[in-house]
């Protein structure tokens, strides 16, 4: 069951908090080292963003923050649980109750219509389907898509289809958003409006981190972690936070 | 575990998205079943022919038949001729002494054909003759419909009484009932007493193990008649068949040889060949058997068509589900990113596969039936579609299913989510 929301409050928990982590690709000419050993924390109700050119190793950090690999030493606590021992089937049960991943290409199911899309996560968490049916229709009236539940995903533009996605991160209340390049497909004024929900749900203590290349988007995070060469390069607090133009989630639609 | 209504709910989904590929790939599938089904149904027509013919003859009887001169052509009008050295044919006494010496016949029941003209008032009836005596009915297993059986008195007086079997009252006495009318068989007039139920007919000849039509269109005298009125043809002073009816089933066998050595010392036979004796000896479970054997042969062969098509169909599937899981190594990504275990996509793509057969079951057992009628209408062969070979055809193709679908669905469980999701 989907518990009533909570506006988590900021503190000193750290939701993520990672030591030294190193992550080797093997591969048949030799083993490659994306992280190089690796420390960091991520607070909860913080918005913090990666930054680093392609080959820093910043897509291996979220992969390894996803619990989409596993680290090849050092160590990983998500909320609280050490990720770096569990096997496949609890890396899977933790993507499910404690991340929301956003992608740069939305990665929707092009043959289900949004609510199931969105109700996709609580599919894998055993939840009922009518409650399944009425947590999605909840989200998606929050980032604004409730007169479309029906839609098949190619009906949308851009900016909606990233926010059924956004819903969809949120409908497993997850410790942590991950979003990869949240913005790369979209237009600058839609990229702002994502911005913006992010922005929204960060001032209702939503953990977000997210990876980009792109400056100005980082900008709208509260800290910055520059990688280079699969090590912390700087960690960069901003000073003249972007702020995206207000925008009005549904938080009726929670309660 | 994701519930199986939504399992099978994204399975159909997955099919439905390339509805062309899937059918194509579910023929195998359909005609695999479809023909299990139809052979099924055409074998257990047969048996049920054979069956129906084993209860016209009598489970447990042995039937000692005599050399039928009329129906064999000349050949065998000489073979009788040549047994005359020896013997007088078959006769009641041999078959009383027989049933009286040997503790496993319990009983039997002479039957003795006559050629006459059958007439009612001036209509001919076109119907079979037979003689026999009051322990017929009882011995052969046939019922009464109305009326009554012969009687001792009628056997022993030579009573110019008949029974009729129920073909022959439907075809002449449509109107009232037949008992206390007169048949005129060779000018003596016999009275209808009794009518036998209608035995199930045969619509088929090939089964040559009894004429079921031939039975249904019997009229029956007491022997006695019929020997008083017969003698007079030649070669025929002896009864046609004899009924030995066994004291239980498992005890025919040794009955049937034992009946065998008395006829052959009451005859003078023991050094003639078998095919050149005037009588022959017939189990009619072995006759069943004799047509059920050749009724497996035909099974097996179909059987094993059939379960080659079943695994190419398989193989087709298999096809098909490997195509799929690459193709959609995206969806599977996703999934996996939102918290599908290996089990569940595993789950996810059984059920497809499943799905696939199990609905290619279905056409398979429709077409079937499609295929059953056309035999039945081309050839007029007996058929019977059994319910039991659509649920085995379906259990089979859903085995199919499970056999061809678990590897590429574990092959889909196993890829790894971060490679899946960067799959254009």
């Amino acid at each position: 069951m989907i518990e009533p929301p909570v506006l988590l409050m900021p503190g000193n928990h750290d939701v993520i908090s990672i030591n030294n982590l190193v992550k080797t690709y093997g591969m048949a000419g030799g083993a490659v080292t994306a992280l190089k050993g690796i420390s960091m924390a991520v607070k909860r109700g913080e918005y913090a963003s990666i930054m680093g050119q392609s080959g820093s190793g910043k897509s291996t950090l979220l992969h390894v923050l996803g619990c989409l690999h596993r680290s090849t030493s050092g160590s990983y606590k998500l909320d609280d649980v050490e990720v770096s021992t569990l096997d496949d089937d609890d890396l899977s049960a933790l993507r499910n109750q404690k991340i929301g991943f956003v992608f740069q290409k939305f990665n929707l199911l092009p043959q289900e219509n949004i609510v199931e899309n969105v109700a996709l996560p609580l599919v894998y968490a055993h939840v009922p389907r009518a409650a399944r049916m009425d947590a999605a229709k909840r989200m998606l009236t929050l980032v604004g898509l409730g007169d479309r539940l029906h839609h098949k995903p190619t009906e949308l533009s851009g900016g909606q289809s990233q926010r059924v996605a956004i819903a969809r991160a949120l409908v497993t209340e997850p410790a942590v958003i991950l979003a990869d390049e949240p913005t790369g497909n979209l237009d600058s004024r839609t990229g702002d409006e994502i911005m913006s929900v992010f922005q929204a749900l960060h001032r209702m203590g939503r953990t977000i981190v997210q990876v980009t290349h792109d400056r100005e988007k980082a900008e709208y995070s509260e800290r910055i972690i520059h990688l280079k060469d699969g090590m912390i390069a700087e960690v960069e607090i901003v000073k003249n936070r972007r702020i995206a133009p207000e925008i009005q989630l549904n938080v009726e639609a929670l309660v | 575990m994701v519930e199986w209504a939504n399992g099978v709910r994204i399975g159909l989904k997955g099919l439905a998205v390339h509805k062309f590929r899937a059918a194509l790939s579910m023929l195998g599938i359909i005609f695999g079943v479809a023909s299990v089904v139809a052979v099924i149904a055409v074998s257990e027509g047969a048996r049920g022919e054979v069956l129906k013919q084993l209860a016209a003859l009598g489970a447990n009887n042995i039937i000692v038949r005599g050399l039928d001169w009329r129906s064999g052509g000349s050949e065998s009008r000489d073979l009788k001729k040549k047994a005359r050295l020896h013997s007088n044919g078959l006769t009641v006494r041999e078959a009383q002494a027989a049933c009286d010496t040997c503790p496993l016949i319990t009983d039997y029941a002479p039957i003795r054909k006559v050629q006459a003209s059958v007439r009612i008032g001036e209509t001919p009836v076109s119907c079979e003759v037979v003689g026999t005596t009051p322990s017929f009915l009882k011995v052969i297993g046939f019922r009464l419909r109305e009326g009554r059986w012969f009687l001792k008195p009628d056997e022993e007086n030579s009573r110019r009484v008949c029974v009729i079997e129920d073909a022959v009252r439907q075809e002449y006495f449509k109107l009232a009932s037949p008992l206390g009318r007169t048949l005129v068989i060779d000018h003596e007039f016999y009275e209808v007493v009794g009518v036998l139920e209608s035995k199930e007919a045969s619509s088929d000849q090939k089964y040559e193990v009894a004429d079921i039509k031939q039975l249904n269109r019997r009229v029956y005298i007491p022997l006695s008649a019929a020997l008083a009125r017969t003698t007079l043809e030649p070669l025929c002073d002896d009864i046609t068949e004899i009924n030995f009816m066994c004291r239980s089933t498992t005890e025919i066998r040794a009955a049937s040889t034992w009946l065998n050595r008395f006829f052959e010392k009451n005859h003078n036979m023991e050094n003639t060949a078998a095919e050149e004796r005037d009588y022959k000896v017939l189990v009619a479970q072995d006759l069943v058997k004799q047509t059920e054997e050749s009724q497996n042969i035909f099974n097996y062969v179909m059987a094993c068509s059939a379960g080659i098509s079943l695994v190419v169909g398989g193989i087709g599937i298999m096809n098909i589900m490997l195509a799929n899981v690459t193709e959609r190594r995206r969806e599977i990504g996703i999934r996996r990113a939102v918290g599908a275990t290996q089990a569940d996509i595993l789950q996810q793509f059984l059920f497809e596969s499943l799905s696939i057969c199990m609905l290619g079951g279905l056409m398979g057992c429709a077409l079937g039936v499609g295929f059953t009628y056309l035999v039945h209408q081309l050839t007029q062969w007996q058929t019977s579609l059994a319910w039991w070979s659509m649920v085995i055809a379906l259990m089979v193709s859903l085995m199919d299913g499970v056999a061809f679908g678990t590897y590429p669905a574990w092959k889909a469980g196993r890829l790894d989510p971060i490679e899946a999701l960067r799959y254009e």
